[in-house]
């Protein structure tokens, strides 16, 4: 039989466990099932595309049952997965889950066997995630702006606000601070002594004369320091490059 | 030497960065805290790059110099009491409002303080730590600290800081007692190993203290590293990474770094002027650094006293292969983790893999190309299933030739011919 499901969701974490949510049952007798994100050509014959609506409970219930029964781990590598831009993953995603939960014994080294070839897309997937995740860690540069609010762009390839948000409440509790991803339009605001939320669709107006007194004089101290910690005699362009691709260089105050 | 009362803050930070670029250590790893929801900062173990400098290098931390005034007059060094230099001195409060500023705007994820010795290594570790006190306690920084020691300061004051800092730090500068002599006359091993000693054994302490109370206050819970410089001294490779091993297992230090020398002073202990510093000889110490720590190889391994200089054209772990070739081949569906690492093309994260991905079948060598193993160089010492990838058996001469044209960051320096086959007699290995 030719048939398959194919389960149009929401490009979010939420939306493509509310696929494995509702996708479950469908797979159950054999029959093959897909996740996809967005329809891409021509729809195929003797497929059934159902649109998936995200699901808050729906999408807790699976994130509790992945965390219970595969481990916090496996948990958080198929979150990195499901930010990624891959058109499969969500597809990989759902046969990952069905092999590690298969038989009714839970097999949290499930990611481990990477001749399966969804749990290989799902190892290189999520590490690439994973890595532009740890580098925004680093890129993101605050600038403070006469309201008092620390302020930052970026330009990432991947869906990481959510990703990156709780390392900085953790980091700076008692700032008023804002994230915006350009790209996405979406902004990770954070409100001092309060908790982080996701604004999407934002449109944003930056203009030099926000910034507050005394922000260029650090701005120029950071620049400065930049420079003189370069030892002339190992200077290393391709290795700057290598490390620092330019694509990252727009928003680094160092670089503009 | 006037000290300019008046030099701005630019001024400033441009003479004592500038006078800290030569203290390699880059990290901010070792040691994992959550903010405690009132101050600001917190660390990450894995350590966090913000960015790179134009020598390639991560910038992690502010790193800078409390004074680069200093009584010492090491032969090596740009601040020596000797060189005539623009001296500038910070106070505790401006370290403290650098630090606090640049980190708010995720610049850094902390401060690496070090400084010349003013005075005396005592008044000079004092002001250190009287500045890193008031970041964490008027401040309330929770960020990442790496504290330099002064050699020869006061066992009390290298506590105190300990208990500030996350990691700190005293370079051995060289291998040898009679290198250190020479070129660094007010240091010496002793002003140098003894703090190390004491913050081992007090770090022992209070890891036992920490299992009884985990509310303990911890003591330097990143750690410690140290540097020495390489090319400065005549000291043969040999020397260098078996006094690195000596620190990693008797000290227990967390990280050993290694500088190729830069001249920056005219001095007749010092080699002469002219020629590119020593890197390609740095690139081997770290490549041989990471055998030492994490694929299990020994100093006496990798060289001897009859070999004691690294192949320019090889990395170490391939010359090693290469030398004990009677160890392969490797069968990688049975051999065990250290084995596997052993094989050229085969690193930490290939092994891990590999030992996960067999628990469910038998792996060919495009299972393994895909989990990233480099074949291109493994393929001479591995089978799988018992059989190797090509069915004729290689000459020894073969795989050398083959391993030194991918050994792509082992060129050979310019100005020396390429020299093959001879490659084996220079060693005294006997080729059967």
């Amino acid at each position: 039989m030719g048939e398959k499901y194919v389960l149009v969701c929401e490009d979010s974490i939420d939306g493509i466990f509310t696929g494995v949510y509702d996708g479950w049952k469908l797979g159950n007798c054999g029959t093959r099932v897909e996740l996809c994100v967005e329809v891409n050509g021509q729809a195929e014959l003797f497929s059934q595309y159902l649109d998936i609506e995200a699901d808050q409970e729906k999408a807790a219930k699976v994130a509790g049952t992945i965390q219970k029964r595969l481990g916090q781990e496996v948990y958080e590598q198929l979150c990195y997965a499901a930010c990624s831009t891959d058109e499969q993953k969500g597809t990989c995603i759902y046969y990952a889950l069905r092999e590690g939960l298969s038989g009714g014994n839970a097999n949290p080294r499930v990611l481990e066997n990477l001749r399966n070839p969804y749990i290989l897309k799902i190892s290189r997937i999520q590490l690439a995630v994973w890595h532009e995740m740890h580098r925004f860690l680093g890129f993101v540069r605050f600038r403070e702006l006469s309201n008092g609010v620390l302020f930052s762009v970026i330009c990432p390839d991947y869906a990481v606000l959510p990703l990156i948000a709780p390392h900085f409440a953790d980091r700076l509790p008692g700032e008023n601070w804002v994230i915006y991803d350009e790209k996405r339009r979406d902004a990770l605001v954070h409100p001092a002594g309060g908790e982080w939320y996701i604004r999407r669709q934002v449109e944003v107006e930056t203009c030099q004369g926000e910034k507050v007194r005394g922000e260029e004089q650090y701005e120029g101290l950071w620049k400065e320091f930049c420079g003189s910690i370069t030892v002339q005699e190992r200077r290393n362009p391709r290795r700057q490059s290598q490390n620092l691709p330019i694509k990252y260089r727009k928003h680094l105050t160092e670089f503009c | 030497m006037i000290i300019q009362e008046q030099m701005s803050l630019e001024e400033k930070l441009h003479i004592l960065s500038d006078a800290a670029k030569y203290d390699v250590a880059c990290t901010s790893s070792g040691n994992e805290r959550k903010g405690n929801g009132r101050g600001i900062g917190n660390c990450i173990s894995a350590g966090i790059c913000h960015s790179f400098s134009a020598d390639g290098r991560c910038i992690t931390l502010l790193k800078i110099l409390f004074t680069n005034e200093c009584v010492f007059d090491c032969r090596y060094c740009i601040n020596r009491n000797s060189n005539d230099v623009p001296r500038a001195s910070f106070t505790p409060e401006e370290v403290c409002r650098l630090t606090i500023e640049f980190y708010r705007r995720n610049y850094i994820e902390g401060l690496f303080l070090s400084s010349g010795v003013l005075h005396s290594p005592d008044y000079t570790m004092n002001l250190l730590c009287e500045t890193v006190y008031r970041l964490r306690r008027q401040y309330s920084f929770q960020g990442y600290i790496h504290l330099k020691t002064i050699p020869g300061a006061s066992p009390h004051l290298v506590e105190q800081a300990g208990y500030l800092a996350d990691r700190m730090s005293v370079n051995l500068e060289f291998p040898t007692a009679e290198g250190l002599k020479r070129l660094a006359p007010h240091k010496s091993r002793r002003t140098i190993l003894e703090p190390m000693r004491r913050i081992q054994l007090k770090s022992g302490e209070n890891k036992q203290e920490l299992l009884a109370c985990p509310h303990t206050p911890r003591f330097v819970p990143a750690g410690q590293s140290t540097q020495m410089i390489i090319g400065a001294s005549g000291e043969s490779d040999y020397q260098i990474v078996s006094v690195a091993e000596a620190l990693y297992k008797k000290f227990s230090l967390k990280r050993v770094f290694y500088s190729a020398f830069v001249q920056v002073n005219r001095d007749l202990e010092l080699p002469l002027a002219g020629g590119e510093p020593p890197f390609l000889r740095e690139h081997r110490l770290y490549q041989a650094d990471w055998l030492l720590r994490f694929y299990g190889f020994t100093a006496d391994e990798l060289l001897s006293p009859e070999r004691p200089n690294f192949n320019t054209s090889l990395d170490p772990k391939c010359d090693w292969a290469l030398g004990h070739l009677e160890q392969f081949p490797v069968e990688v569906n049975r051999a065990d983790y250290y084995t596997l690492l052993r094989v050229p093309g085969i690193g930490n994260k290939s092994a891990r893999k590999i030992m996960g991905a067999r628990r469910y079948g038998s792996l060919d060598f495009q299972d393994l190309k895909k989990m990233g193993v480099v074949l291109k160089r493994a393929v001479y010492f591995i089978t799988c299933g018992g059989r190797m990838m090509f069915s004729f058996k290689m000459e020894e001469k073969t795989i050398l030739e083959k391993l030194t044209e991918f050994s792509g960051n082992g060129a050979v320096p310019s100005g020396k011919p390429y020299r093959q086959l001879s490659l084996f007699a220079d060693m005294g290995l006997e080729h059967e």
